[in-house]
């Protein structure tokens, strides 16, 4: 009977003529939907949403936000969905985009990066990355995100989109021009002279990349990026290749996925298991030198570390950490929690320990929390020999600490996940002490979770 | 009558709905009644196929009117007669279970049960079509009521069939129960039935949001809280009624017997996740509401050594929380006054043998009682850690306070110290040599439990020094291993003494050997044999003679060569001469029988003054030796006692020519009753001092870390960090700390009356 | 073996192996039981049948997609255009053909197999203009050009590439 009359694209049930379009790129669905009524019918008009959760579901990752309990529970509109995150990709390549165009594609774009982390943490892949690639490879992006003077009309917004690119940590110096390894350079300085910058420490901002509102100061958070990553670049040998993963670089192989390392249900931010941990700090007296003198064009001068003496330290750490249950701190008071919306997610506190390469191991301690803004914030503190002290192993090789005020340091972290919860990407921050004294030290510090079997390969660096 | 071969005349590929059911309707039915007629493959292929060519019969138009879709997918109006074909289907067989009850109903439900599904599982696939598209393209847009073939075939018989039965009182789920109360009252019962009937209630279970998920909430609704119900009702008063008949260790039995069977029930033919909840029913309902009879038959079981059960009451009672503690309580007292009431025995009527106890029959006496109650705690309690405690408990009160003791706490260590000395020396005859090692072991045990271990140390390092002197100790290995176990028990610091003396014993043969070769060198003359030993001042429990001694000039020339010897080895030592603990053996050259006489130094210096006279006064021999007055008309006694003197004028003392002996060797180095008196008084004098330098040494150690405390707590600090030694009474803490103020160790803060503050 | 008949009334015997690449077929020897009897296919023609049996007979031995993989969301997360160096060399038949082919895998659910088709068809449409894919698939514009103003409103999001 069927070879009676043949069988035309419309004469196909619609639940396979569905299926075809769901294979093809959404532009070509757009030209396709052009050609008859029957096929704008198809495409526009479809009884379910069964069409554009496909093509989602083809190029782009399931967006966080269904999976993130912050998220109003709205109905999902994959067209939208969809469309919405393509739409970007005209307004970065067809340029001059306005002020306003330019601010929803870079609110999309931390979306889809926020995305992919989520993707990653969960499978271990992500579409969202290979297209971001494409992206921002073949337009100006990249470029002008670098060249772009610092006073933007969306300071945060441009920083934040640095800090989650961590572009820095991507540079290949055989790749990359010259030009682009000063400017980077440059910048490192600027970050330092923010960084090292012991006003930038203070109660307001919560010891760590904060704005007084409470809000993640994310200019903060990509100077650190910046003095870290581009440390990490100059470290001899292996070390350089041992750094955390950038959201478009090859995702490092140690990540545990939910796949191969299951988190426990109450593990929102994947707490438990094994971190590295980058920890970058200045001498003790270059610190007060560099703060409190006009050795170079007066104090916290970019240009005090043009010095060719001047050195900064980098430590890799080996931290492990486990879940507690809530309130089983011994040495943190965790702050009132003043929003309701943390059933979800419910402040985290853990314990575990940390490891330098000089043999030198401490307990740590802390707690994770989420921000009104859905980011997770870090703070934590290592204890050794069961008083708080030694947040970071001993910092001062200079300065020998008579014994009595031995028990007296304690150093404290706070900082911020970048790429959202659970991204492989981890946490910025800063640490100083406990005290809080005006002239502590302080530095910067990036933690990034490992597979439980990475072999433990440690070092310092001056 | 239908035949499988009707099916494959099946309706034409644009055949409406009405026509494609009524097709479809005819298979249905016969799949769903008559399965086990056949089904052939045209028959299916028809179904399928009818099924197939319906929901791809999609009617696409061109009509641009935005808000209705233009593109729909076929299948809702199957799936909805599908929906109402099963609602026909259940009519007559509800008509039919009405007229049933119990067994033929639950026989009728099963074996419908069996057909239904059966049925159903074929109608799932035979309508893939319908599933693979329409269904779930129904449930991927969130419509949690549309459900996969199967699915919709259980949802509509819990709806319209199991709960119409149901909403008969119960009907299946009390048949069900009466069943089971049937076989709970000894009855043979059809348990695959039950099975089958309560497996169905499981399966009915619907999680919408994902129907393979197991979902309880029928099996829980429609069941299990009136099985649970039952249960209890059940029990609660099978209980009650067989207590009012039989004995509290019969309704053990019983109880044990009940527990284990609703265990095997939850195996046969309910859901795992009824056990947790079932047995805790049973568990309030069997024990815990039986508790308080429990607890109080406790103490005869005890009494009469019914191991059994005990055993039974304490495996009913683990089971629940506060079932144990009442019976440890029991315990304890039970085994205290056991320890008491043995001691009391021993002691005698108002303390008649106090003063003459044995040590031995005192040990064994306590080791009776601890032995019993702890083979008791294993056999019986599995050796649960809280009967063990309340064992540890019960011991420490009767081993440290009983009739023996009154109020003093250093009898007990002191009795106990002197067993293990007995032991330990030569000749015992207490302990085979194999079963030495197993009564220090014992001895060990009453350790543990002395609360004043230091007044133990002290006795024991005292006997031991006399072992070691005098040797007398059975066997270096026996010493060795009673320290390691006492080492075991309290530390290094607490045996240190007591390993410094072996130190101290070895050392000094070396000694005496070395100074031997010397002398054989350099003077032929050495007549005398002589061995010696040098003893650390602070390890040993040994005082200098209060009194001068004149050195005998017999022995004179030896003594002043190894004074020479000894301070060419050591020079700036000083050696103190310990003539009180030394012995000698003479030789008699002045009988015509030589006999040899052991004798103490005193004894030695006594008898070489009648070398030169055969007679002296009392004060001639206190100014030829130096001894005080008192002790020597002590040696005297002895020597006089044994004939080697003769006493008959006062203060005159002659020797006695015609002394005579059965043995040769003749031992008058006895013990003086002074001496013996002396030594307990200074062990509990040597006791007490160490403890305030212990007090006080602890304080200082404490108030080092913490820089700065209050009174209380430091008083509970010393008192946690000392009471493993001995037991430290508050004034003497209070002491402490005002003698450590006044040595300004520490200081009290300022207008503080209660702080303290370390002064470094 | 199992035989099958075709709508055209031709009999196949082919390898059960072989067959049961169609969950349809697989489906009813489960629950019919393997008999002498030929199965008929009403719905599929002799020479489509061919083509579908050299498919199955090519791919014989590979798994089978799991009877619940239809139920995961995340099924889709590994999608791809990509056709098998030999797949892509059967599917190489006119239009008709390939529609029959992709209708038959529907019918007698072979999953990978209707995939091939649908990727294929797919693949012809990509980068192509409207009038190109009217053309291709014998399409007749019939848009009224307030109905062409509508359209363009909708596809304002994939203009100005």
């Amino acid at each position: 009977m069927t070879g009676l009359s043949p069988p035309t694209i419309f004469s196909f049930p619609v639940e396979l003529t569905q299926h075809i379009l769901s294979y093809c790129h959404p532009w070509d669905v757009a030209v396709f939907s052009r050609t008859c009524r029957a096929a704008f019918v198809l495409v526009y008009q479809p009884v379910d949403q069964y069409l554009w959760r496909q093509l989602h579901a083809t190029h782009f990752d399931r967006p966080r936000w269904i999976s993130d309990p912050f998220a109003k529970k709205e109905k999902i509109i994959w067209r939208d969905e969809l469309t919405n995150r393509l739409k970007i990709e005209i307004s970065l390549f067809h340029g001059p985009p306005t002020l306003m165009e330019q601010k929803h594609a870079f609110d999309m774009l931390i979306t889809i990066i926020e995305d992919s982390s989520w993707a990653i943490s969960q499978t271990g892949s992500s579409l969202n990355v290979a297209w971001l690639r494409t992206i921002l490879n073949d337009s100006l992006l990249l470029t002008n995100l670098y060249s772009i003077p610092d006073s933007e009309d969306y300071p945060l917004l441009y920083a934040r989109i640095r800090a989650y690119l961590a572009l820095t940590v991507e540079y290949d110096s055989s790749k990359r021009d010259k030009r682009t390894l000063e400017l980077l350079l440059g910048r490192r300085d600027k970050s330092r002279a923010y960084v090292y910058d012991l006003r930038n420490c203070k109660a307001e901002n919560k010891w760590g990349p904060f704005m007084s509102d409470g809000g993640v100061n994310w200019v903060h958070v990509e100077h650190i990026i910046n003095v870290v990553s581009l440390n990490i670049r100059e470290l001899p040998g292996s070390w350089a290749l041992t750094k955390p993963p950038s959201c478009l670089g090859p995702l490092n192989a140690s990540f545990p996925t939910h796949a191969t390392r299951p988190t426990a249900a109450d593990d929102w931010a994947g707490v438990e298991g094994t971190w590295r941990r980058y920890v970058c700090f200045m001498d003790y007296r270059d610190l007060f030198a560099f703060n409190f003198t006009d050795l170079a064009d007066g104090p916290r001068h970019p240009k005090f570390f043009k010095d060719p003496r001047f050195r900064e330290a980098t430590r890799l750490i080996e931290v492990k950490l486990q879940l507690i249950p809530f309130g089983k701190l011994r040495f943190h008071r965790l702050p009132e929690l003043t929003s309701s919306k943390n059933v979800q997610c419910p402040p985290l506190c853990f314990t575990g320990s940390s490891k330098a390469v000089n043999g030198n191991e401490a307990a740590v301690e802390g707690f994770v929390m989420i921000g009104k803004d859905g980011i997770a914030r870090w703070q934590l503190t290592s204890i050794y020999d069961g008083h708080a002290q030694w947040r970071l192993v001993v910092i001062f090789l200079l300065v020998a600490l008579p014994n009595s005020l031995k028990n007296m340091v304690v150093y404290s972290s706070c900082g911020v996940q970048i790429g959202g919860v659970k991204s492989p990407m981890g946490v910025v921050g800063i640490w100083t002490t406990t005290h809080h004294d005006q002239d502590d030290p302080v530095g910067p510090f990036w933690l990034w979770k490992v597979d439980d079997n990475s072999p433990t390969h440690l070092m310092e660096f001056t | 009558m239908t035949t499988a071969n009707d099916f494959s005349k099946m309706p034409p590929k644009t055949a409406d709905l009405d026509e494609t059911w009524a097709f479809l309707n005819a298979g249905v039915d016969h799949i769903m009644n008559h399965l086990e007629r056949g089904l052939a493959f045209a028959g299916y292929t028809s179904l399928y196929t009818t099924v197939y060519n319906y929901c791809t019969s999609t009617k696409m138009h061109g009509r641009l009117d935005g808000n209705r879709s233009g593109a729909n997918l076929v299948g809702s109006d199957l799936y909805n007669k599908l929906s109402e074909y099963f609602i026909i289907h259940f009519k007559p067989m509800l008509q039919k279970a009405e007229t049933l009850s119990d067994v033929d109903l639950l026989r009728y439900y099963a074996s419908e049960w069996d057909r239904y599904t059966t049925g159903a599982n074929y109608l799932n696939r035979l309508f893939t079509y319908l599933n693979r598209y329409w269904v779930k393209r129904e449930r991927d847009e969130g419509k949690k009521g549309v459900f996969q073939v199967y699915t919709l075939a259980l949802s509509q018989w819990k709806e319209h069939f199991f709960m119409h039965i149901q909403k008969d009182n119960s009907k299946l789920s009390a048949a069900t129960l009466r069943l089971i109360t049937q076989q709970r009252n000894g009855e043979t019962i059809d348990q695959g039935l039950v099975k089958k009937v309560v497996d169905s209630f499981v399966s009915l279970g619907l999680d919408n949001a994902d129907p393979n998920k197991e979902c309880l909430d029928v099996y829980k609704e429609q069941f299990e809280t009136s099985f649970i119900h039952t249960t209890e009702i059940y029990y609660k008063k099978e209980s009650e009624t067989f207590l009012a008949e039989n004995s509290v260790p019969d309704y053990l039995k019983k109880a044990e017997e009940r527990l284990r069977e609703e265990e095997n029930r939850v195996e046969r033919y309910l859901h795992n996740k009824t056990r947790k909840e079932l047995i805790s029913k049973c568990e309030n309902v069997l024990i815990r509401e039986h508790g308080e009879l429990m607890w109080d038959s406790f103490q005869n079981l005890l009494d009469f050594d019914q191991d059994e059960d005990l055993q039974r009451m304490y495996s009913l009672l683990s089971r629940i929380t506060e079932g144990l503690e009442p019976l440890r309580k029991r315990f304890e007292a039970h085994v205290k006054q056991a320890g008491l009431a043995a001691i009391a025995k021993l002691v005698g009527e108002g303390g008649a043998n106090v003063d003459s106890l044995d040590p031995k029959a005192y040990v064994d006496a306590l080791l009776e009682v601890h032995q019993k109650n702890s083979e008791i705690v294993n056999r019986s309690f599995r050796g649960e850690a809280g009967f063990a405690a309340s064992l540890d408990k019960a011991c420490r009160e009767f081993v440290n306070r009983n009739a023996a003791t009154g109020s003093s706490s250093t009898k007990s260590p002191e009795l106990i110290a002197k067993h293990a000395d007995m032991l330990l020396r030569k000749n015992n005859k207490m302990a085979e040599e194999d079963d030495l090692e197993g009564a220090l072991n014992r001895v060990m045990i009453l350790f543990k439990y002395l609360e004043d271990k230091d007044v133990f140390q002290t006795f024991y390092t005292t006997k031991l020094s006399k072992r070691l002197i005098h040797g007398v100790s059975a066997s270096d290995e026996s010493e060795a291993s009673m320290i390691s176990k006492l080492k075991e028990a309290c530390g290094f610091e607490y045996t240190n003494k007591l390993q410094r003396m072996f130190t101290d014993m070895s050392l000094s043969k070396d000694l005496t050997d070395s100074f031997k070769d010397r002398m054989a060198q350099n003077h032929d003359d050495m007549e005398i044999t002589f061995s010696i030993m040098v003893l650390g001042t602070n390890f040993w429990p040994l005082n200098p003679p209060p009194h001068d001694f004149v050195i005998p000039v017999e022995i004179l020339s030896t003594y002043d060569r190894f004074q020479k010897y000894y301070q060419t080895k050591h020079s700036g030592r000083k050696l103190t001469w310990l003539w009180n603990y030394s012995k000698n053996e003479l030789r008699t050259n002045y009988l015509n029988q030589k006999y040899i006489l052991m004798t103490s130094s005193y004894q030695m210096a006594v008898l070489l003054q009648y070398n030169q006279n055969d007679t002296m006064s009392l004060d001639e021999l206190v100014a030829a030796t130096a001894i005080s007055k008192e002790i020597l008309t002590q040696v005297l006694a002895v020597l006089v006692k044994a004939k080697v003197l003769i006493n008959d004028e006062t203060d005159q003392y002659d020797l006695n020519p015609n002394f005579k002996s059965k043995k040769i060797r003749v031992n008058l180095n006895l013990p003086i009753k002074a001496e013996v008196k002396a030594e307990s008084a200074d062990v509990l004098k040597a006791v007490d001092e160490d403890r305030k330098y212990v007090i006080q040494a602890t304080i200082v150690r404490i108030m080092k870390a913490r820089k700065t405390m209050k009174n209380q707590a430091l008083i509970q600090e010393v008192i946690s960090q000392i009471s493993q030694r001995f037991a430290p009474k508050i004034p003497d803490i209070k002491k402490a700390i005002e003698t450590l103020l006044e040595k300004e160790y520490m200081e009290r803060v300022d207008g503080s009356k209660d702080t303290f503050a370390y002064i470094a | 073996m199992v035989n099958l008949t075709t709508s055209d009334d031709v009999e196949f015997k082919v390898d059960r192996e072989v067959v049961e690449r169609s969950v349809l077929i697989k489906n009813m020897l489960e629950d019919v039981g393997e008999s002498e009897q030929a199965i008929p296919l009403p719905n599929v023609s002799s020479s489509v049948m061919k083509k579908v049996l050299e498919y199955c007979e090519h791919h014989r031995g590979e798994p089978l997609p799991s009877a619940d993989a239809d139920q995961s969301q995340d099924e889709t997360r590994k999608r791809t255009t990509d056709i098998s160096e030999w797949d892509q060399k059967f599917i190489t038949v006119d239009q008709e053909m390939l529609f029959e082919i992709i209708l038959a895998a529907n019918y007698l659910d072979i999953k990978s197999l209707l995939d091939v088709g649908c990727k294929t068809v797919a693949n012809m449409i990509k980068g192509k203009t409207p009038e190109e894919i009217r053309k291709l698939f014998n399409i007749v514009n019939d848009f009224t050009p307030e109905e062409e103003a509508q359209i363009k409103k909708e596809n304002e999001w994939a203009e100005d590439r």
